[in-house]
């Protein structure tokens, strides 16, 4: 199953048994799971290195750029293969839950940055990419970078970033956002779409949004345009108009869950619609 | 719940609410229902001095930091409130607490105010 060039991988993740050891964060089954994962070549060298592979943030830097280079030396069609491989794995799921929890205990900001510059490296790699960047998002945990972001975009720990899962729609979108002139933020933790009266309005995506935060913005966007740009004022007076235009922002979610058929996900989207729901509707003395 | 809401909304907006409703409606209700509470306090807040006070505790409360839409929060309504009462008291409320307000944040809510053809300075 695994092609070649994955035995490479499994190499230099076994040095990272003696510091695995170590940490009291993972507990005793997780970290056996963890070992016979890579004893069946089924963990990333990359994967490994970020997180366990080494004692200090500064060697963690290190690793990630070595691994970088050598990931660039491999030919395409054998990233493609790793990738796949991968990404077929259900080891794979496991080792990703796990890291979750490691990642809560680090300081990610240092480790971000040093990714953010292996992206790049396997950014054309296409479906490699895809497989780094769902481990990428698992390493921004909530809290990190605000309760409102790892709240809100509940795809991006399975699709990773618009950018990369869906490149040309991203773009397609940010060309018709621009060409309408709307006042376009980058800003990372934030997701939000705010209209003006008689104008475009202003969408404030987090560089790494998931195409299903991203879809749910615009929704908004085309809704209001759709409107005539009445601004905020004719929605706050009629909650049901509010109401919809909420519900066709979580749908677009939603569906996309539903197309992934990843419907614990789809799950959750529908909780935080409801409770959106409740949040905007209530009276007082009611419910 | 939706129907209800929509009933709410219309008498806030109808001004068929006592002040007490409203103030009632800006500390229990949900989003909608104080924003507009909020906003129909305006009015009598122009002729009764006290009632500012209601909406500067109403910007300064951290529940109203909930985005209402887009970057707007309920807080930012809050603060286009004591503007649009357009008293001494009310934009020297409104300025001590925009300036005191921590950013990004800050300049969310100078973008809504502008947006709102409201003086922000």
């Amino acid at each position: 199953m695994m092609c070649k060039h994955a035995e490479y991988y499994i190499k230099t993740s076994s040095r990272c048994f003696p510091v695995l050891e170590s940490r009291q964060e993972i507990t005793a089954a997780e970290m056996q799971s963890l070992l016979d994962a890579t004893d069946r070549g089924t963990v990333w060298g990359p994967t490994a290195t970020l997180f366990f592979g080494a004692s200090t943030l500064d060697e963690v830097v290190a690793g990630i750029a070595t691994e970088a280079q050598q990931y660039r030396n491999l030919r395409s069609r054998d990233r493609g293969a790793l990738s796949r491989s991968l990404l077929s794995d259900t080891d794979f799921q496991k080792m990703q839950s796990a890291l979750s929890h490691e990642a809560m205990n680090a300081d990610v900001a240092p480790i971000q940055r040093a990714v953010n510059s292996w992206s790049t490296v396997v950014g054309a790699a296409g479906t490699a990419a895809r497989a780094y960047n769902s481990l990428r998002s698992v390493s921004i945990a909530p809290g990190r970078r605000g309760a409102f972001l790892s709240d809100a975009d509940l795809l991006r720990a399975r699709l990773g970033p618009a950018e990369v899962s869906h490149a040309d729609e991203y773009a397609s979108i940010l060309r018709q956002l621009r060409e309408a002139e709307v006042d376009i933020d980058f800003r990372p933790g934030s997701l939000a779409y705010s209209p003006t009266r008689g104008g475009p309005g202003r969408i404030i995506l987090d560089p790494d949004a998931s195409m299903g935060a991203v879809r749910h913005e615009f929704r908004h966007f085309l809704d209001i345009q759709e409107a005539g740009f009445p601004g905020m004022g004719p929605y706050l007076a009629n909650p049901k108009e509010f109401w919809r235009l909420e519900f066709r922002g979580y749908m677009e979610e939603i569906n996309l869950a539903r197309q992934l058929r990843d419907f614990e996900t789809g799950r959750k989207i529908v909780e935080q619609m409801r409770a959106r729901r409740l949040e905007l509707l209530q009276i007082p003395g009611g419910w | 719940m939706l129907t209800e809401a929509q009933q709410m909304t219309d008498r806030i907006r109808g001004n068929e609410c006592s002040i007490e409703e409203l103030t009632d409606c800006i500390r229990r209700g949900g989003l909608l229902v104080r924003t507009n509470a909020l906003e129909a306090l305006v009015i009598h807040a122009q002729k009764k001095e006290d009632l500012i006070d209601e909406l500067v505790a109403a910007a300064s409360d951290p529940i109203n930091q909930t985005r209402l839409m887009g970057t707007v929060s309920v807080a930012h309504v809050a603060i286009a409130c004591l503007l649009r009462v357009g008293t001494s008291k009310s934009f020297e409320k409104a300025r001590a607490l925009i300036q005191s307000w921590p950013e990004p944040d800050r300049t969310d809510l100078i973008w809504y105010l502008r947006s709102e053809n409201l003086p922000v300075k």
